[in-house]
C-alpha cells in the first residue's frame, strides 16, 4: 500500500535530452552550424582575458563560401566613436552607455592570430566591415578570407587567438569591482542565411555591428569552454560544469559544455554565494538550478529559484519542455543591477538582487527572472534575428512573461518598489494592482512612429525600440488572440515553438503558423500589426437621447385633396412619446479591424450595428417608445477588449453621469497640487 | 489665509485639466469603482494631462511665491502682536512688509548656499571614505538595497540641521523686520544669522520642531492614503482628510514663526513689544 501511494506521489520526469556532461542524447536538436572550443584565462588585476578558440563551421548553403564574418563585440567599448557609443549617446532609453567611461574603463578585443588547422595564416586577410552605418571607427564586425572556399555543405575549422580587456560594466557586460560578466566576449561568427530562411533569396551573411539597442543573432552549435580564473572566484556559465582543475599558480580552470545552444556567457565573481536546487515535474525533463547571488543579498536566491521553477513548469506545459539539464541564474551585486541585471543567454540569465526581498514573492525579482528565462525559449531555442525582428523575442517573451505571472495570480503592487525599511509605511501611498502586460505598454497611441518589424538601430530612439518591440508587440499578439480566441492562440504559440525550435524563424514564419493553426488567413492582420504603424482607439464619443413626439412635427402636410394644411408642434409628455437617441462612434486609429457598436436600451434589449469599413466615424440613431427605448449604454468591442486600444476607457459611454471617476481624479489632482504648493511654500 | 492661498494656487494649477477630466471620465462606466492606480484612471491620464502642459502648472507656483511672500508679513504680525484677528490689519501688515520680506529672502538665499556647503562637503568626504549618504549612493540602492543605514541617516540629520539653520534665520529675520521696523534688510539678515548662530539650543529645538512637522504631515498623509477608493463619496472624504494634511503643515509653519518670535523676544526682552510703527496705517 505504502509503495503504491509512494508511486502515485513520485515525480516521473521526461527522458533527458542531454547527458550529465551537456552532450545531446541521440540526434542533435538542430543543425550544429557553428561550434566552439573556447579557452580563456582571466586576470582580474589587469582586467585582461587571453583567449583561444577552435571554431568549426558548416556551410549550409549550396554556394561555396570564401569569407567568414565575425562579431568582435567588445570593440564597441573601445572608444567613443564606436557605433554602440554613438547610438547610446543618441538614444534615450538605450542600455547603459560608455558616456561616463574614464581612461581605464574602455575595453576591446584584439585578434592575435587566425589560422587554419594546416597552419595557413588568415590574420593578414582581416578586414573591418561596417555593414549598417559605414562608421569606419567601428570595429565590431570583421571578415577573414579563406584561401579555398568552403564547399556547399562542407565544414571548415579555424583556430583563433585573441587578447581582450574587460570594459567597465555597461550593456550587460564588463566589470564592477570584483563582479565580472562575460557576455558577447569572444570572436563569434555571424549567420549565413540560406534560402528560404527569413525570406532571403540567395545565401548572405547576416552579421550586424554592435548597436546600443540590439545584439543577438547566432547559429546553433556545441560549446566547450575551459575558463581559468583566480581560485577565490565563483564561476557560473552556460551549460553543464564538466570539470574543475586546481592549477599550481593559484588559479582554477572551470570546464563547461553544452550542445545545441547559440551562445556562451559566464561570470566570475569574488564573494558570491551559489545556491542550488532541482526542478522536477511530471513529464518534464529534470533541470539542475544554480542561483549565484551577492553575499549581502543572499535572500534573493529563494525568489530566483522559485521563479525559475514556475517558468520551467509553465513553459514546459504550454510552449515546449526546457531540454537542457542545467540553468544558471546570476543576481548581480546591488550596484550592478541596472547594468548587469536582466539579460538572457542560453541556460544562463541575469536577474536582480535585493537585500530585503518582499515576502512572500518579490515581483521585481520574479518578473525579471521569468522574463529572462523566457528568452531561453523565445530567442534561445527559437533563434530569431534580434537585430532585425526584435519583437520575435522581446515581444513574444513579454507576452510569455505576463502569461506566467497571470497564471500565478501575480500582479504589480508598486509598494514593492519602496525602499527596504519604509515599505510598511509607504504601502498605502503606492497601493496598486497592475497586470504585468500593462506595465510594459503604458504609452500606446492611435498611430505609431515606426513599424514593429524594423532593425533596432533604425527606430526613432531607444525608448521607441523598447515600446515597440516589447509592450506594443505583446499587445499586437493580444489582437491576434482576440481574433482567434484563447484556445486557438495557445495552440498557435505551441505549434510555433515546436515547429521552429532550434531554427531561425522570421515574422512571416510566425504568421504562416498562426494562419495554419487558426484555419484562416491572419497575414493581413499580422502585416498591419507588425509591419504597419496603425494603432487603435475606437471610442463612443457621444451618446444623447431626447424625447420626441410620435405624431408629425410642426409644418404643412398634404391633406385630403392635396391641399397643404398646417400641423402645430405636438406636445411631448414626460412619460409618453418616443425616445430618439444618437450615438457617435469615432475611429481614431487606422488599424483595419472591424468594429461594431452595441447599444443597450433601458428595457434591457440590445442592438448591434457595424461601423462601415473605412469610415472614421459613424452615427447610429434609434427611435423607440419611451421609456424603455432609451439607450443607456453604448459600447464598442463589447465582450472582447482590444489590447492595442490606446484608450479603452472610452470604449463604453453611459447616458447617466459617472461622478465617481471624476471626483476621484479631480480630488487627487487637487490634493497633489495642494501638497506641491505646500512643499514650495514651506521653503518661502 | 495661508490655506486660502494654497487652495487658490492648487485650484489654478488643476483648472485647465478639469474639462478634460469631465470629458474623458464623466460618462465612463469602465472607470467607475476603479482605484486611482488603475489602467482606467491614473494610467490613462497622460492624454488628459497633456492638454495643460508645464506652463499652466508652473505659473500658479510663481503666484504662490508672490502670495506666500505677501502673507509672511501678516503671519508675523499675527504671531508677535497677538490680540483679535482683523483681516484689514493682517493685509495691511502683509502689504507693508512684502518688499522688505522679499529682499530679506533674497539676501538669505546666500545663507542657504553657505549652509548647503556643510552637508555637501560632508557627502563628498563620506563618499570618498566609502560611506553612504542618501545623495551619493547609487540609484539602485533605493530599490534594491537599504538606503537608510546609520551613516545615511546621520548625514540626513546634518542636512536637516543645515536646512533648519537657514529656515530659522528666515523666520527670525522676518520677526526682526517687523518688530524693529528695520528697512535695511541686509542688516536684518545679518542680525538674524548672528542671533541664530549664538543660539545652538534654539536651532536644535527648531530642527526637532521641523522633524515633528514632517512626521505629523507624513502620518496625516498616510491616513489619507489608507482610505478606501472607488466612488464619489470616498473621493470627497479623501479630499477632506487631505485638508487635515494641509492644516497640520500650516499649523507647524505658524508654530515655526512663533518659535522664532520667542527666540527674538528672549534675546532682547526690552524690545519685545512691537513698535508703534508696526501698527497698520502708521
Amino acid at each position: 500500500m505504502i509503495l503504491f501511494l509512494t508511486s502515485l506521489l513520485a515525480v516521473t520526469p521526461a527522458p533527458a535530452r542531454f547527458d550529465a556532461a551537456g552532450r545531446s542524447i541521440g540526434a542533435p536538436l538542430g543543425d550544429r552550424t557553428a561550434s566552439y572550443v573556447l579557452e580563456a584565462r582571466y586576470d582580474p588585476a589587469t582586467r585582461r582575458v587571453t583567449g583561444k578558440e577552435r571554431l568549426t563551421w558548416t556551410n549550409r548553403s549550396d554556394v561555396p563560401q570564401a569569407t567568414l564574418w565575425f562579431h568582435a563585440y567588445w570593440n564597441a567599448f573601445k572608444n567613443a566613436d564606436s557605433t554602440f557609443a554613438r547610438g547610446a549617446s543618441l538614444s534615450a532609453g538605450a542600455r547603459s552607455s560608455t558616456a561616463d567611461f574614464g581612461r581605464n574603463d574602455w575595453g576591446w578585443t584584439e585578434l592575435r592570430s587566425a589560422r587554419l588547422p594546416d597552419g595557413t595564416d588568415l590574420r593578414p586577410t582581416l578586414r573591418w566591415e561596417h555593414p549598417d552605418d559605414g562608421n569606419e571607427a567601428d570595429q565590431t564586425v570583421f571578415t577573414l578570407t579563406l584561401p579555398t572556399p568552403v564547399p556547399p555543405h562542407g565544414t571548415v575549422s579555424v583556430d583563433l587567438a585573441w587578447d581582450a580587456r574587460v570594459p567597465k560594466l555597461a550593456a550587460r557586460t564588463g566589470v564592477e569591482k570584483s563582479f565580472t560578466l562575460f557576455g558577447q566576449w569572444f570572436p563569434k561568427l555571424g549567420v549565413l542565411e540560406v534560402p528560404p530562411q527569413r525570406g532571403v533569396r540567395a545565401p548572405a551573411w547576416n552579421c550586424h555591428q554592435f548597436h546600443a539597442t540590439t545584439e543577438f543573432y547566432a547559429d546553433f552549435g556545441s560549446y566547450d569552454a575551459a575558463l581559468t580564473v583566480p581560485r577565490s572566484m565563483v564561476v557560473g556559465a552556460t551549460g553543464v560544469r564538466t570539470g574543475r582543475t586546481e592549477n599550481p599558480d593559484g588559479t582554477v580552470t572551470h570546464r563547461f559544455h553544452q550542445d545545441d545552444v547559440i551562445d556562451f556567457a559566464w561570470t566570475a565573481w569574488d564573494g558570491a554565494v551559489e545556491v542550488t536546487d532541482v526542478f522536477r515535474s511530471d513529464g518534464l525533463p529534470e533541470v539542475a538550478l544554480s542561483a549565484i547571488v551577492p553575499a549581502d543579498a543572499r535572500a534573493t536566491a529563494p525568489d530566483v529559484l522559485a521563479a525559475a521553477k514556475a517558468t520551467l513548469e509553465h513553459g514546459g506545459r504550454h510552449w515546449l519542455p526546457y531540454p537542457y539539464p542545467h540553468l544558471t541564474m546570476v543576481a548581480p551585486p546591488l550596484a550592478a543591477n541596472s547594468d548587469a541585471g536582466g539579460m538572457e543567454y542560453p541556460t544562463f540569465v541575469t536577474t536582480y538582487s535585493r537585500t530585503d526581498p518582499v515576502s512572500p514573492r518579490d515581483l521585481l525579482i520574479w518578473e525579471v527572472t521569468v522574463h529572462e528565462l523566457g528568452h531561453n525559449w523565445w530567442q534561445g531555442m527559437l533563434a530569431s534575428n534580434e537585430f532585425e525582428e526584435a519583437w520575435l523575442d522581446e515581444g513574444i517573451d513579454t507576452w510569455a512573461t505576463a502569461q506566467v505571472l497571470q497564471g500565478l495570480g501575480l500582479r504589480w503592487d508598486l509598494g514593492q518598489l519602496a525602499p527596504a525599511g519604509t515599505r510598511r509605511f509607504l504601502a498605502p501611498f503606492l497601493r496598486s494592482s497592475i497586470d504585468d502586460a500593462q506595465i510594459r505598454a503604458l504609452s500606446p497611441t492611435p498611430r505609431f512612429e515606426s513599424p514593429i518589424v524594423r532593425p533596432g538601430w533604425l527606430f526613432k530612439g531607444g525608448g521607441e525600440v523598447g515600446r515597440s518591440t516589447y509592450g506594443r508587440a505583446a499587445r499586437a499578439l493580444g489582437m491576434i488572440e482576440r481574433e482567434v480566441g484563447p484556445a486557438v492562440f495557445a495552440r498557435i504559440m505551441r505549434t510555433y515553438a515546436e515547429r521552429w525550435a532550434f531554427r531561425h524563424p522570421g515574422t512571416e514564419d510566425f504568421l504562416d503558423v498562426a494562419s495554419e493553426v487558426a484555419g484562416k488567413d491572419l497575414r493581413p492582420l499580422g502585416t498591419a500589426l507588425f509591419r504597419g504603424t496603425a494603432g487603435l482607439d475606437d471610442a463612443v464619443a457621444e451618446l444623447r437621447c431626447k424625447q420626441v413626439p410620435t405624431s408629425p412635427g410642426p409644418g404643412f402636410y398634404d391633406g385630403d385633396g392635396g391641399t397643404p394644411g398646417f400641423v402645430p408642434r405636438p406636445r411631448v409628455s414626460a412619460d409618453g412619446g418616443d425616445i430618439r437617441c444618437e450615438v457617435l462612434v469615432e475611429r481614431r486609429g487606422d488599424l483595419p479591424v472591424p468594429v461594431e457598436v452595441q447599444l443597450t436600451f433601458q428595457d434591457g434589449t440590445r442592438l448591434t450595428r457595424p461601423v462601415p469599413p473605412g469610415e472614421l466615424w459613424s452615427r447610429v440613431t434609434t427611435q423607440r417608445s419611451s421609456p424603455g427605448g432609451r439607450v443607456v449604454r453604448a459600447e464598442v468591442h463589447a465582450g472582447a477588449t482590444a489590447p492595442l486600444d490606446s484608450a479603452p476607457v472610452n470604449d463604453v459611454r453611459s447616458l447617466d453621469a459617472t461622478p465617481g471617476p471624476v471626483a476621484s481624479l479631480t480630488g487627487w489632482l487637487l490634493y497633489s497640487a495642494q501638497l506641491l504648493a505646500a512643499a514650495v511654500g514651506a521653503l518661502l | 489665509m495661508l490655506l486660502w492661498a494654497n487652495w487658490a494656487v492648487a485650484g489654478l494649477m488643476i483648472a485647465p485639466m478639469i474639462p478634460a477630466v469631465l470629458h474623458a471620465y464623466g460618462h465612463a462606466p469602465l472607470a467607475s469603482g476603479k482605484p486611482l492606480v488603475s489602467t482606467e484612471l491614473l494610467l490613462g491620464l497622460g492624454p488628459v494631462l497633456a492638454r495643460g502642459g508645464m506652463p499652466t502648472f508652473l505659473a500658479p507656483l510663481l503666484l504662490l511665491v508672490v502670495l506666500q511672500t505677501l502673507l509672511a508679513g501678516g503671519v508675523v504680525w499675527r504671531t508677535v502682536a497677538g490680540g483679535p484677528f482683523r483681516l484689514g490689519a493682517f493685509l495691511g501688515q502683509s502689504g507693508r512688509l512684502v518688499f522688505r520680506n522679499a529682499r530679506l529672502f533674497l539676501w538669505l538665499l546666500l545663507l542657504l548656499a553657505a549652509a548647503a556647503i556643510v552637508p555637501a562637503g560632508l557627502a563628498v568626504s563620506m563618499k570618498a571614505l566609502g560611506l553612504p549618504t542618501l545623495f551619493t549612493m547609487p540609484g539602485e540602492t533605493w530599490i534594491f538595497g537599504r538606503p537608510f543605514g546609520a551613516w545615511s541617516v546621520l548625514h540626513l540629520g546634518v542636512v536637516a540641521l543645515a536646512l533648519a539653520l537657514w529656515r530659522l534665520t528666515v523666520d527670525v529675520g522676518r520677526v526682526l523686520l517687523f518688530r524693529d521696523d528695520v528697512r535695511a534688510t541686509r542688516r536684518a539678515a545679518w542680525s538674524a544669522v548672528r542671533l541664530v548662530l549664538r543660539s545652538p539650543m534654539a536651532l536644535l529645538g527648531y530642527t526637532v520642531l521641523g522633524g515633528l512637522a514632517t512626521l505629523a504631515v507624513l502620518l496625516a498623509a498616510r491616513g489619507r492614503a489608507s482610505l478606501p477608493e472607488g466612488n464619489a463619496g470616498l473621493a470627497l472624504l479623501a479630499l477632506g482628510v487631505g485638508q487635515v494634511v494641509l492644516w497640520v503643515r500650516l499649523v507647524f509653519q505658524v508654530a515655526g514663526t512663533r518659535f522664532a518670535a520667542t527666540l527674538v523676544e528672549r534675546s532682547s526682552p526690552s524690545s519685545a513689544e512691537p513698535t508703534p510703527a508696526a501698527e497698520p496705517g502708521s
